[in-house]
């Protein structure tokens, strides 16, 4: 079969072979629309599931039986802790590099009414010695709100999985998992994207939280499906958010208690969602157009 | 971002896609040039620059329904590509039956104009490629030429890890019996 192997045998197109392809595709890209859109296909299958379904409820006439029972928080935690679990860390780059994170915020603002959305992107050294860099992009338009850019002269401790210590337990004290267990455990998860051990570390210490409740059919801050775990704390419910159908962490968000400001009752303040990790060989260079400012190191330390 | 070596997984940059479309634009960057290679090896570099656009064209429109387990989005594209391939079956096979036809200098030439880094066919094979059925086709050269695993050709073709080995055990036979008489 070698001679198979061989042949027409080519090197991988250059750059230059796929301009054309490349520049079309981006250009069909750019006008086209997702597929699925025709509304009556959905209502059709869901027609013909439902007779079908009837059908077989009548001839069949299987024994009472209750629904399945929904997993419980603990469950969803602890099935959670093995997805991350199973995730591969990013891979590594020739002298270490930064850990680019891009995330979606969502968050209730005084300045502007509805739902201010931003994207923001942070690299952090993969060694966890360094400066390490944010950028902010606003994706809804505010008075006050530009693109920006801050460098953190080193990291915080509380931010810095590669200093943890290995059972958690400083850093779930140092950010008040006493008064506060479930937004103790979000803050640290926010560190963990780079680092899957740790998330899965942190879901299973949240599955032993007492008093945790879940929240189905919900968005997470990319408007994917979504289950939520979590519990009131202060002002705040507190939930972590994973991926309805993988359970895999996505995030977390929290939706006011009484109405306060301009949130009502039950309503969302803010929500965050992880949408990609890799790691890249350089600290970015200062965005074109985009001040550079130099921040002071955030959160306790 | 394309200033930069992208490692996330295929699977984060189809989800990160879904907000910011022009990060589907790392996985062209990521994977079209093997995918180029591959359709050209089947059809031809002409056809090839089409196929390519049209399967990640495809991709992006399809990106909603994408499996987010599946960290590597190969088997996703090249599944595509087959797709699109088989509407090129005739032009295929026509061009393993010209390769046969041709002289020795002839055929040198054209493989010198397509790029090719081997200048040398096996007439014999190129008679068994153009006799198999398109879909033990697909089996075959999905491991041969794009390095696919069973597992990876089943995810591509959307079939059982069962019937990869069946068509691949009957193309390789196929090509095997057209070698040995080739050689007699």
């Amino acid at each position: 079969m070698r001679d198979l192997e061989i042949l027409f045998d080519r090197p991988p197109a250059s750059e230059a072979d796929l301009a054309d392809a490349r520049a079309r595709f981006m250009d069909r890209a750019a006008k086209s629309r997702p597929r699925g859109g025709n509304r009556l296909k959905p209502l059709l299958a869901a027609l013909v599931t439902a007779l079908l379904a009837l059908t077989a409820a009548t001839v069949l006439r299987p024994a009472p039986a209750g629904p399945p029972r929904p997993p419980s928080a603990r469950e969803i935690l602890l099935r959670a802790a093995e997805v991350a679990a199973a995730q591969p860390p990013p891979k590594a780059v020739p002298g270490g590099g930064f850990f680019h994170v891009v995330m979606r915020t969502l968050n209730v603002s005084p300045e502007s009414p509805g739902v201010v959305a931003a994207r923001a992107d942070e690299w952090t050294p993969v060694d966890g010695t360094g400066r390490w860099l944010r950028r902010l992009t606003p994706l809804t338009s505010t008075r006050s709100r530009a693109e920006s850019e801050t460098v953190y002269p080193r990291m915080c401790d509380l931010e810095n999985p590669v200093v943890w210590s290995a059972d958690l337990q400083a850093e779930l004290t140092d950010y008040g998992v006493s008064r506060q267990p479930v937004g103790a455990v979000s803050r640290l998860l926010w560190a963990t994207p780079p680092f899957p051990d740790r998330t899965a570390q942190l879901l299973r210490i949240a599955a032993d939280l007492p008093g945790l409740t879940v929240t189905r059919d919900i968005r997470d801050a990319v408007g994917l499906p979504a289950i939520a775990v979590g519990a009131a704390e202060g002002e705040n419910r507190v939930e972590m958010v994973f991926e309805a159908d993988t359970l895999r962490w996505v995030g977390d968000r929290r939706t006011a208690v009484h109405e306060r400001g301009p949130s009502k009752e039950g309503e969302v303040t803010s929500s965050r969602a992880i949408l990609s990790v890799e790691t890249v060989p350089y600290f970015p260079p200062r965005k074109p157009g985009v001040a550079r400012e130099t921040g002071q190191t955030l959160g306790p330390c | 971002m394309r200033e930069s070596v992208v490692t996330a997984r295929d699977n984060d940059l189809v989800r990160l896609s879904l907000t910011d479309p022009e990060c589907f634009a790392v996985l062209f960057d990521r994977h079209a040039p093997h995918l180029h290679a591959y359709v050209a090896r089947r059809l031809g570099p002409d056809v090839a620059d089409d196929v390519v656009s049209d399967t990640f064209l495809d991709a992006f429109r399809r990106r909603h329904a994408y499996d987010p387990h599946r960290a590597d989005a190969r088997p996703w594209l090249y599944g595509i590509a087959s797709n699109l391939i088989g509407k090129h079956r005739r032009r295929e096979t026509a061009r393993y039956r010209a390769y046969t036809r041709s002289g020795p200098d002839e055929t040198v030439a054209a493989l010198v104009e397509e790029g090719v880094t081997t200048l040398a066919v096996n007439r014999p094979l190129l008679r068994a490629l153009a006799a198999l059925k398109p879909r033990d086709r697909d089996v075959l050269l999905l491991v041969a030429w794009a390095q696919f695993t069973y597992d990876e050709v089943a995810a591509a073709l959307s079939i059982p890890a069962g019937t990869v080995r069946s068509r691949l055990n009957r193309a390789r036979t196929k090509v095997r019996t057209a070698l040995e008489a080739g050689d007699a």
